[in-house]
């Protein structure tokens, strides 16, 4: 049997292989609490001794940051983040992560799918893992959801339906969703009625399968363009009592239509929070950035509990990876791949946890390393996916949802 | 082996016969598909009328659809031979050169790749002046495996090639992908568990480009004049930064030719070798090409640094010498194999990336003629092109895969979505009478290549001066010198509505190329053609009602208001986007049907979005 027949009888066969035992799927059913996840990532390596570590290492590395009192006795926070300081007794910080990536763009690749970056392959983010794992014939809107970045190569080597659908700006929403403003309905309806009619002859000599689906892309664009799930992506309907939480600025007004599509079942949401990597003057740029995400964060905290949601929403902090304890020749900190943060809060994770340790010269861990394999295994144990779950590439590679990782489950 | 004997054999019947002809080809090709057809009684394939004939043609050679003026003047055309002047004219022309080139830069990955390749322009200008020139096949990918020297200097864009994957193992599974069209990469980490390739095999191919480097600062005798500068800027960070990227600008390289040697990983686990043991490159299959040893193996085995890995003596001119060899079977059956795939749609020889040793499709003896031609031509891919385009096969209904009562053997084109260049190009036909017409006619500076050359008669004095009298970041550097690069521009200005090959890779912000499944150029062949919500909402409710349909200034609504009856209205919309009149039943549905001013732009917007605008029938 040559390769290629091998790939084929394999797909033929089952195209996912599945090693759990039933009584292993109901146990981690039964632990599993989220319904959504919404993650919101902090891309150009956030400074975790600026946020959220203030204790491990000496005082001199932490710069202009001062530690302030959380509502968690014992745990400080940098000044930067006073509104979740408010926020620590629903989460838990990851204090210990690591990440064998030190550049910008493998780093954030590994992040988001669990890989290494390869010239042979491009791995599923996350978000279409839980798409592709978790989609119903009936849900409306996609599972997977991009605010503030791009959706293309999202998809990796799944089909390009569980690829984010991308909202570059909040307060915009999904573009084009509306008719055009100079097309009445009337013509909106005629043009429907032409367009089948010529699709119909076009169907006579030549249909096919993807023929089929642009036909039928068309039919789910009107059903997303009717549907009433889609008023969640119009910020400006939110309650303003709620919507006076967040900040007026792209990442909190992101955090708010993430929490609005979790209203909605949408199954992953990711924020994006650009302009972290602080090389040269980091105290002139930092209390900006860390002032949008501190509000939005907490107020995404906040907004779930009121609803009831944060007990089936996982709620995720993450960074390529952090910056270092030293202040460069430029007045900024340099990539930290080793010991960096991240945070977990919602969906029965404990809340007001310190999770693992760096060494006071703020170079390394000193215990319970968590590599990104095994934080991304949390985020999918979380949701109750089977991290033994197998996908095969187009060449017969067989992929998982967090590739080694195993969850921390101590955690919840 | 029995394959290979056939093959030598046909080689020499070759080259000892005059092939001047392609039409000896083209014959050669219709009769062999004819014949497959008769031994499975099935009828050949109709042909095609001159309307899609036209839009094919069009969409095949120089990437869009014909606009209205060119798909009436090539039906009004009353010469016989009207198909193949046009085939003609078209390959001589700018927007074949524009086509090839997303062509090449998705094979090759061309884009713009952080920390390494800062700018992917200069690497679009090598293949752009390669197809210009009509450089042949062969001698592109020598061109690319030998090269070496500066990224940004003009002329030397081929350097992008080592520049765009500097990982070694990785560079050299893309390459055996791109050129011989089969997938060695698994072999990377484990012996493959299916092929013959085992690791050690693979080590072996790999020590070719072995400290072939991209060095993206200048080194050391090229910082030095300008140690105290840098050292005077370190604490600005904005002039510190400028001055780093400029120096990039002039210095980044692709240093070191190939040492020839390897040493095997550290967890090396089979019997035939030893973890770190030294291996001497070595080919795949065939013959293997001189290398200039000048070490032998023992004495890089002992030496006591484990990353030295003996002198260069220009190993990666011995592993192009492979590649491009006559002899390499594989290097021929791959560009014909991706050729016929890029014209017809179908695998000739099988997968585009995975096709192995013995392995010539389910048409054989087409695929051997297919090789034939190309080794006649001597890897010309125009005159390559030619013989398809001419053949009845060709110019015969697309085959579409569900719809076919009969057998698909390879007797001509597949129905397929235009790519998202096609379809982006096209827009241009629709909207402009000649798209073309800003396509450079040569070289075409882009803010690297530009600063790489003003460069050249700067010191570290006029750096300075020119960091400081420019007041420059980061940002506004990049600005600049692109701005000052287009001004050396004599042609049309950039702007938003430029032909795909002329735009930065990757596109920025949700562009519709994007959206229509344009490559991310992460992995070759990395486009899809398939629909999404955004894509459909897109064509919809998008831009293109203003761009297309209520914009009174370009050409469609221009031909528009020249047309004076119904029925020439009716050509204009139709001759337009689907580069056919309306047909007899069309009009009849389309009887009561007033071509009022909204009538008339429900209609253009109904052709937009038909499958029949989309795909390349």
């Amino acid at each position: 049997m040559n390769r290629r027949s091998f790939i084929s009888s394999s797909i033929a066969g089952s195209l996912t292989f599945s090693y759990l035992n039933a009584a292993d799927i109901q146990k981690v059913a039964a632990k599993a609490k989220a319904k959504s996840v919404v993650y919101l990532f902090a891309a150009g390596g956030l400074s975790h001794l600026d946020s959220f570590n203030m204790t491990d290492t000496n005082k001199e590395f932490l710069g202009k940051s001062r530690p302030i009192e959380t509502n968690v006795t014992g745990y400080k926070v940098s000044h930067y983040f006073p509104k979740m300081a408010k926020q620590m007794n629903k989460c838990t910080v990851i204090n210990s992560m690591v990440t064998g990536q030190g550049a910008h763009p493998p780093a954030i690749y590994k992040m988001l799918t669990s890989y290494n970056p390869r010239s042979s392959i491009t791995h599923p983010h996350l978000g279409s893992w839980v798409s592709k794992m978790m989609t119903k014939d009936s849900d409306a809107i996609p599972n997977f959801v991009n605010v503030n970045t791009g959706g293309e190569g999202s998809a990796g080597f799944f089909p390009g339906m569980y690829g984010a659908l991308p909202i570059l700006s909040p307060s915009e929403g999904i573009r084009y969703i509306n008719r055009h403003k100079n097309v009445s309905p009337g013509s909106f309806n005629n043009r429907m009625a032409l367009l089948d009619s010529f699709n119909k002859d076009f169907d006579k000599g030549y249909a096919n399968k993807e023929t089929e689906s642009y036909k039928a892309s068309y039919k789910n664009a009107i059903k997303f363009m009717s549907s009433e799930d889609i008023d969640a992506f119009d910020i400006k309907k939110e309650n303003k009592k709620i919507a006076k939480l967040y900040g007026r600025d792209k990442f909190s007004q992101g955090c708010l239509l993430a929490a609005r599509l979790v209203e909605k079942g949408v199954k992953f949401i990711r924020v994006n929070s650009g302009g972290w990597d602080h090389h040269d003057a980091i105290y002139d740029k930092f209390p900006r950035a860390a002032n949008e995400l501190d509000h939005g964060m907490a107020a995404l905290l906040q907004h779930l509990e009121m609803k009831g949601l944060l007990d089936e929403t996982l709620v995720v902090l993450a960074s390529e990876f952090g910056r270092g304890p030293k202040e460069n020749k430029t007045k900024g900190r340099d990539h930290q791949p080793k010991g960096f943060s991240c945070v977990l809060a919602g969906a029965g994770i404990q809340g007001g946890n310190i999770y693992g340790k760096i060494t006071s010269d703020g170079k390394d861990v000193v215990d319970n390393a968590v590599e990104v394999d095994d934080f991304n295994a949390t985020i999918a144990y979380a949701m109750g996916l089977d991290l033994k779950h197998e996908e095969m590439s187009p060449s017969g590679r067989p992929f998982k949802i967090a590739n080694k990782g195993k969850a921390l489950t101590q955690l919840f | 082996m029995y394959k290979a004997i056939m093959w030598l054999a046909l080689l020499i019947l070759c080259s000892g016969s005059v092939f001047g002809e392609s039409s000896v080809f083209t014959k050669k090709i219709d009769s062999i598909i004819s014949q497959k057809l008769s031994e499975l009684k099935q009828a050949p394939r109709e042909s095609i009328d001159d309307e899609t004939f036209c839009r094919r043609i069009y969409l095949d050679v120089i990437g869009r659809i014909p606009s209205y003026n060119e798909v009436n003047s090539f039906l009004k055309n009353k010469s016989k031979n009207k198909r193949n002047a046009l085939v003609n004219k078209l390959l001589n022309s700018k927007g074949y050169v524009s086509n090839f080139t997303n062509v090449f830069n998705d094979l090759l990955r061309v884009t713009y790749t952080p920390d390494k390749l800062h700018s992917p322009m200069n690497y679009m200008e090598f293949i752009k002046d390669s197809l210009r020139k009509n450089k042949a096949y062969d001698e592109i990918v020598r061109d690319l495996l030998s090269a070496e020297g500066e990224l940004y200097k003009p002329g030397n864009g081929q350097t992008g090639f080592y520049a765009r994957e500097v990982m070694q193992l990785d560079h050299m599974s893309s390459t055996v992908k791109a050129f011989l069209g089969m997938s060695i990469e698994c072999a990377q980490c484990h012996d493959h568990p299916f092929d013959d390739w085992t690791q050690k095999e693979f080590y072996e191919l790999a020590a070719f480009t072995t400290k072939v480097t991209l060095r993206v600062d200048p080194v050391r005798e090229d910082m030095k004049p300008f140690d105290a500068l840098n050292k005077k800027f370190k604490p600005n960070f904005n002039k510190w930064i400028v001055l780093r990227e400029s120096l990039r600008m002039k210095h980044a390289s692709i240093l070191g030719n190939g040492t020839g040697y390897i040493r095997l990983p550290e967890n090396y686990q089979y019997e035939d070798a030893k973890p770190n043991d030294v291996m001497q490159a070595d080919v795949l299959f065939g013959a293997k090409p001189t290398v200039h040893y000048k070490a032998g193996v023992q004495v890089v085995q002992k030496a006591k640094n484990k990353n030295n890995l003996g002198p260069y003596i220009n190993s990666k001119n011995s592993f192009a010498d492979w590649i491009t060899s006559d002899n390499n079977e594989m290097f021929v059956k791959n560009i014909v194999n991706r050729m016929w795939f890029q014209i017809m749609g179908s695998e000739l020889a099988g997968p585009l990336t995975s096709l192995e040793l013995d392995e010539y499709g389910k048409h054989p003896e087409l695929t051997e003629i297919m090789m034939k031609a190309m080794m006649a031509v001597k890897f010309d891919l125009k005159a390559f092109m030619k013989i398809i385009f001419e053949t009845k096969a060709y110019q015969s209904k697309a085959y579409s895969v569900q719809q076919a009562d009969k057998k698909y053997v390879l007797d001509g084109p597949v129905l397929s979505r235009m790519t998202a260049e096609n379809i982006w190009d096209s827009f241009l036909s629709i909207a402009m009478d000649n798209p073309d017409k800003g396509l450079p006619d040569g070289f075409k500076h882009d803010g690297f290549t530009y600063f790489y050359h003003l460069s050249q008669k700067m010191g570290p004095k006029e750096f300075e001066d020119f960091i400081l009298k420019y007041k420059f970041g980061r940002g506004n550097f990049y600005k600049y010198t692109h701005q000052q690069a287009e001004k050396t521009f004599k042609g049309e200005k950039r702007s938003d509505y430029m032909r795909a090959s002329e735009f930065w890779h990757p596109l920025k912000g949700s562009h519709a190329m994007k959206m229509f499944g344009q490559s991310t150029r992460e992995l070759i062949d990395g486009a899809n053609k398939e629909p999404n919500i955004p894509q459909t909402l897109l064509m919809m409710n998008g831009d293109f009602e203003k761009k297309i349909i209520l914009d009174q200034k370009n050409s469609l609504n221009n031909h528009l208001k020249k047309a004076k009856s119904r029925q020439d209205k009716l050509n204009v919309i139709f001759l337009s986007l689907l580069s056919r009149q309306a047909k007899k039943h069309e009009l009849a549905r389309l009887k009561n049907y007033k071509l009022d001013a909204q009538n008339t732009k429900d209609l253009i917007w109904a052709l937009l979005n038909t499958n029949e605008f989309k795909f390349k029938r």
